[in-house]
């Protein structure tokens, strides 16, 4: 899934000025993307979903496999709609899934193991093993994509080792241009795809982390711990007709606490866990020379751009458990040619 | 500080009694509709960098990693850690000058007595390095506060550079048996300077008419589960808590146990029904959700029993004083084996508050200067050139016994004049020049290896 490129080349890069980002993590959006999702071999997600306005609301959302399989390979991908009255929060467990039960009992005391009880927001499949991503977009009643800008989402990744990685959502605002079609035009201008222009907001062009070098001590553990740093990746934009992978090339730009900077590359599949350890040497402390690494990551011009959350493992001692912490990167800039998300038709499951 | 007095008193007098059951029904419209802004996306760098929630506690082993990065140019930054309340409250205030992209992280307890480029100036340029940087230790065994970060000119004050980004790292760490290790990330909450505004000192504007910086937010929304709530994921029953952390926007820092505000927290659960209540907030409000909104019963609204469902949506605003901002900490106590993990996030902001919020400065006093002793437990590089030390191998510049491509770079990048023979402090033998001569001999080394 990921290939490494080789060397690594020395660069002293100043970046220019910053540009404000477009996507967000912690305001209410029309359309949410959730880069890291895993269930199976003792792992699992929650999902919270939430509805911020005072009407009801309801979305599509799609679980996209990080692998393709098949013959011809195409990506699986399992939709499910939601429904939220005003203010609703709810959530389910991706393994799990929630059905709809209006006999669930409350909570009450005595009664904690309630999961079900509330309005449930629809039925949710199960999917008990997967690794992959998951999109949700904004719709009205009727099933069309609108830019109500009242969906939040939060996943808290449950690790086999019991740790928790939480992050947010990666909302898109969305635009009055929207013209309700199966084609979401993420930034950009009007063109035959999107002939109203941008409907949401622009994807990311850079993302960027402040992060432990891999191998460096955990400051408060001490001496014999280690860290280890890993990105999950998504494609911003997906074709869910289709179903293919992009492929997607991640540049890196490395930065040391002695302001030497170094540059490396990889690619993924469409999706993937990168352990940036894996991508590079220069990732480790011995090589890098400092216990912290500011790193920017962009797609190469005219490649697709990506979504990205991050999770630290910390090592305590070789032979502990690692204990991971999930942390959402910054964003800078936005792409200015559209990005789309290809909506399947209601005979193909809308 | 404009307060807000009087403000949406229809509403606060509705949440009068601590536990109040406001409305039983999905789709009463009691509510104004929130738009969300398009435009004041939160998560680009930013001038002032608020982070909500710093503890640390030797006796528990807990303590905050705080990492700083700027990610511009050269720029100088101001900090101010608030603890206590009232005329307890206790302030810290400390500077340190970020090099371009450089990052930074310390640990709350122990500080960070020496930057790794502390030597000004720095190849030839003045404001290139870590000089005058210096984060102090929290003098106490047990702090819990709150630390806001300002990006500032040389001479402290304010500038509009949206250059910062920041995280803290909150941990628990018990080495003796059984060992256990609790961790949780948050991001530090981002408020960016406006284009064009100017700053002024020693009050900066959040908002409202004149605004320098973003406003505050008119809603925080928490995402949370009930307390108490079981979850079953991965099959093992686990209890779940949440702590909030939250602290005004506006502070007088040259007062900071002056900060009053009545905040509205208003709950709605999976049945779409919502429950209320108020609570008062000092320079800040750390507290389990489960000691908020107790009733005559001593149950919290915000237990799972209590609301009949395992999630809810709590949403804040402040009736009287400052917006809050802030962080929640989620634990997880697995019930067969009672291990804990903890995960952290920051709180959705919506909207833009439509008051003034600010943040006073306090009255200036000189730099804190680094102390004389500087502890020696980690050895670093720094940017004034070290005495060097023989090299048994040259190019070997953190002396591990081989040269590495990285190395090599590095000597280029000495050579080119973009890094300080400190970079390589063990690759270059005492009073040599980094030539190229110097360096084939390093690229010999790499090639085969050191000599013995």
């Amino acid at each position: 899934m990921v290939k490494a490129h080789g060397l690594v080349v020395a660069a002293a890069i100043l970046l220019a000025a910053v540009a404000q980002a477009e996507v967000t993590t912690d305001r209410s959006s029309s359309l949410l993307l959730f880069p890291r999702i895993v269930a199976g071999g003792g792992t699992d997600t929650i999902i919270q979903l939430s509805n911020t306005s005072n009407n009801g609301r309801h979305a599509a959302c799609f679980y996209v496999a990080g692998e393709s399989t098949g013959s011809p390979p195409t990506l699986p991908v399992v939709r499910f709609d939601v429904s939220l009255v005003k203010q609703q929060p709810t959530h389910w467990s991706v393994a799990s899934g929630r059905s709809v039960d209006p006999t669930d009992l409350p909570c009450a005391p005595g009664r904690t193991e309630c999961y079900g009880a509330g309005l449930d927001p629809g039925t949710i499949p199960a999917v008990p093993v997967f690794s992959g991503s998951l999109i949700c977009v904004e719709l009205d009643a009727s099933g069309f994509p609108v830019p109500g800008n009242t969906l939040r989402g939060r996943a808290i990744v449950q690790e086999s080792d019991g740790s928790l990685g939480g992050y947010n959502a990666i909302g898109f605002v969305g635009f009055d241009t929207n013209n309700m079609d199966d084609i979401l035009c993420l930034g950009g201008t009007t063109d035959p795809s999107c002939p109203a222009g941008a409907e949401y907001e622009a994807c990311a062009t850079e993302w960027i982390l402040t992060h432990p070098s891999d191998g460096a001590n955990d400051p408060i553990v001490g001496t014999g711990s280690t860290q280890q740093t890993v990105l999950t990746v998504a494609s911003c934009g997906a074709d869910l007709v289709a179903r293919q992978p992009t492929p997607l090339t991640l540049q890196f730009v490395l930065t040391n606490e002695f302001e030497q900077s170094f540059t490396t590359s990889t690619t993924v599949s469409g999706w993937g866990d990168i352990p940036l350890g894996t991508v590079d040497p220069i990732f480790l402390r011995g090589n890098i020379g400092s216990d912290l690494i500011y790193t920017n990551i962009q797609a190469p011009s005219g490649s697709p751009p990506f979504v990205v959350v991050a999770r630290t493992l910390v090592q305590a001692a070789l032979d502990a458990t690692p204990v991971a912490t999930a942390i959402n990167l910054h964003s800078i800039g936005s792409t200015t040619t559209a990005v789309l998300i290809r909506l399947p038709q209601p005979e193909e499951g809308r | 500080m404009l307060r807000r007095a009087n403000i949406r008193n229809t509403l606060a007098a509705q949440f009068g009694g601590g536990f109040l059951t406001l409305v039983v029904f999905l789709l009463s419209g009691t509510l104004p509709a929130l738009a969300s802004d398009p435009v004041a996306s939160p998560d680009p760098p930013a001038a002032i960098l608020v982070y909500p929630y710093i503890v640390t506690d030797a006796s528990l082993g807990e303590d905050t990693i705080v990492e700083v990065t700027n990610v511009g140019q050269p720029v100088s930054v101001e900090c101010f850690y608030v603890g206590g309340d009232g005329p307890q409250a206790q302030l810290i205030q400390f500077s340190f000058h970020l090099t371009t992209h450089q990052p930074v992280a310390w640990r709350a307890s122990s500080g960070l007595s020496q930057f790794v480029l502390g030597g000004v100036p720095i190849f030839g340029v003045p404001q290139q390095g870590n000089g005058n940087s210096f984060v102090p230790a929290i003098p106490s065994d047990t702090f819990v506060g709150s630390l806001r970060c300002i990006t500032v000119d040389g001479n402290g004050y304010p500038v509009a550079v949206n250059a910062l980004v920041g995280s803290a790292r909150i941990e628990q760490y018990e080495s003796s048996s059984p060992q256990s290790l609790r961790i949780a990330s948050y991001r530090a909450v981002g408020i960016q300077a406006l284009p064009g505004t100017g700053t002024s000192y020693p009050t900066l504007i959040l908002g409202g008419p004149g605004p320098q910086y973003q406003a505050c937010p008119s809603v925080l929304i928490l995402d949370h589960f009930e307390d108490g709530a079981t979850l079953e994921s991965t099959g093992q029953p686990q209890q779940v808590t949440t702590t909030i952390a939250l602290v005004p926007c506006s502070v007088n820092l040259a007062s900071p146990g002056d900060s009053n505000s009545v905040l509205l927290l208003e709950q709605y659960n999976e049945f779409g029904q919502v429950t209320g209540t108020r609570q008062t907030m000092g320079t800040q409000l750390v507290r389990p959700l489960s000691e908020l909104g107790a009733g005559s019963g001593g149950r919290s609204l915000f237990q799972a029993t209590v609301q009949g469902t395992l999630m809810g949506q709590t949403r804040i605003t402040s009736a009287e004083g400052s917006a809050p901002l802030g962080v929640a900490i989620e634990s997880h106590r697995f019930t067969d084996s009672d291990h804990v993990s903890t995960a952290a996030f920051t709180l959705y902001r919506q909207g833009n508050s439509s008051y003034q919020d600010v943040i006073t400065f306090p009255v200036r006093v000189d730099p804190t200067p680094p102390p004389t002793e500087i502890p020696t437990a980690t050895p670093v590089p720094t940017a004034t050139d070290p005495p060097l030390v023989t090299a048994t191998c040259d190019g070997d510049c953190d002396g591990s016994g081989d040269v590495t491509v990285v190395e090599i770079i590095t000597m280029l990048n000495i050579t080119l004049g973009t890094a300080g023979p400190s970079a390589c402090p063990n690759g270059i033998p005492a009073g040599a020049k980094v030539d190229i001569s110097l360096i084939i001999q390093a690229v010999n080394h790499a090639l085969n290896q050191c000599p013995s």
